[in-house]
């Protein structure tokens, strides 16, 4: 990280605080978890759509009781969507950059937070919901524990990236100074 | 710019909470005797109160005979509720059948394996939108309770689709 530091450059002072590298890492790490995590997704609930958009359809319409009709058009409009919105993020998350990957970075948060909201909303009432969310593999012994966690993850990505920005771009304008 | 980031920020928590604080007051609200209640107040009609009642109590009697026959007492009492919908209104019968889910959504004593909440709210939200979904179970459209399509339990629902 030597060439991050010792510049009078202001960016380079900004880039070259002491745990840099480590949240460089971290970063890095949530650039390219979050999009396969989302490919995963999408693919696994194309192959099983029907069930998928059910099951997603029942959660959503459980966790929220007193959801007006105009909401629950709404679910009936997005569900569906689910899995190509997921797969058009992922392809975004690995493309995108600058200020339109910070923007989908924001759209998989928001996704992740509505996700992991249901299904803690879920566990709360103590309703028995499956999910199919990664469709035939959803059934695994676990997988419910698996798939928060997992999604748990997405949320704490999705927050870096949205929040931090992308790791590679920065490296980029660093490394072409 | 400021509000901007603010309400980027805001926003995740914001719809965190949209979902999480009705569920933790609906988990945390109503029981048995809100229902009781509900039964006596709401329904007018004298034979339909008593078949409810009836129902209700079998399923008090499940509770305190250590949950056995506790899940087939709150299938019966949603089927005593579907009978007497045709002679109840649909404010009472809503009523009814929103105590009810709360109820049973609400009960800890016999809690485990019981499936039927989700199939209660389902119910509930079907009839409190006033439509059922297209991809509702036919089940649900005919008004007898029968085997789920998955493995979220039994699923019940009124005769009579107010839409």
């Amino acid at each position: 990280m030597e060439s991050l530091g010792g510049s009078p450059d202001g960016r380079h002072w900004r880039f070259s605080a002491p745990s840099s590298g480590c949240l460089d890492g971290v970063r890095l790490g949530a650039r390219f978890f979050a999009p396969t995590l989302l490919l995963a997704a999408g693919a696994a609930k194309l192959m099983s759509f029907a069930e998928s958009v059910e099951s997603g359809r029942r959660m959503l319409l459980l966790v929220l009781p007193h959801a007006h009709s105009w909401t629950l058009s709404l679910i009936d409009q997005v569900v569906p969507a689910l899995p190509f919105v997921e797969l058009a993020l992922a392809l975004g998350l690995y493309l995108a950059w600058g200020r339109v990957f910070r923007f989908i970075a924001y759209l998989t948060l928001i996704l992740a937070v509505v996700f992991v909201s249901s299904r803690a909303a879920l566990m709360v009432r103590g309703l028995p919901v499956a999910c199919r969310c990664f469709g035939p593999a959803s059934s695994l012994p676990h997988s419910d524990n698996i798939l928060l966690l997992l999604t748990g993850a997405l949320v704490l990505a999705g927050a870096i990236l949205a929040y931090g920005g992308d790791p590679l771009e920065r490296n980029g304008v660093e490394c072409s100074l | 710019m400021f509000s901007l980031k603010l309400w980027a920020c805001a926003l995740p928590v914001l719809i965190c909470a949209y979902i999480l604080v009705p569920n933790v007051v609906l988990a945390d609200s109503g029981d048995w005797d809100d229902l009781e209640a509900t039964i006596e107040n709401e329904v007018a009609s004298t034979s339909a109160q008593s078949d409810l009642l009836d129902a209700f109590d079998d399923i008090q009697t499940a509770i305190s005979g250590g949950c056995e026959g506790y899940q087939q007492a709150v299938i019966d009492f949603a089927q005593a509720l579907m009978d007497v919908s045709a002679d109840i209104t649909d404010a009472e019968f809503l009523a009814v059948d929103a105590a009810f889910a709360t109820a049973v959504n609400a009960e800890t004593t016999c809690s485990g394996g019981v499936a039927d909440p989700v199939v209660l709210l389902n119910d509930l939200k079907c009839l409190s939108t006033g439509r059922c979904y297209s991809e509702w179970p036919k089940s649900c459209y005919q008004g007898h309770i029968s085997g789920p399509p998955g493995e979220e339990g039994t699923y019940y629902c009124r005769q009579k689709v107010s839409d």
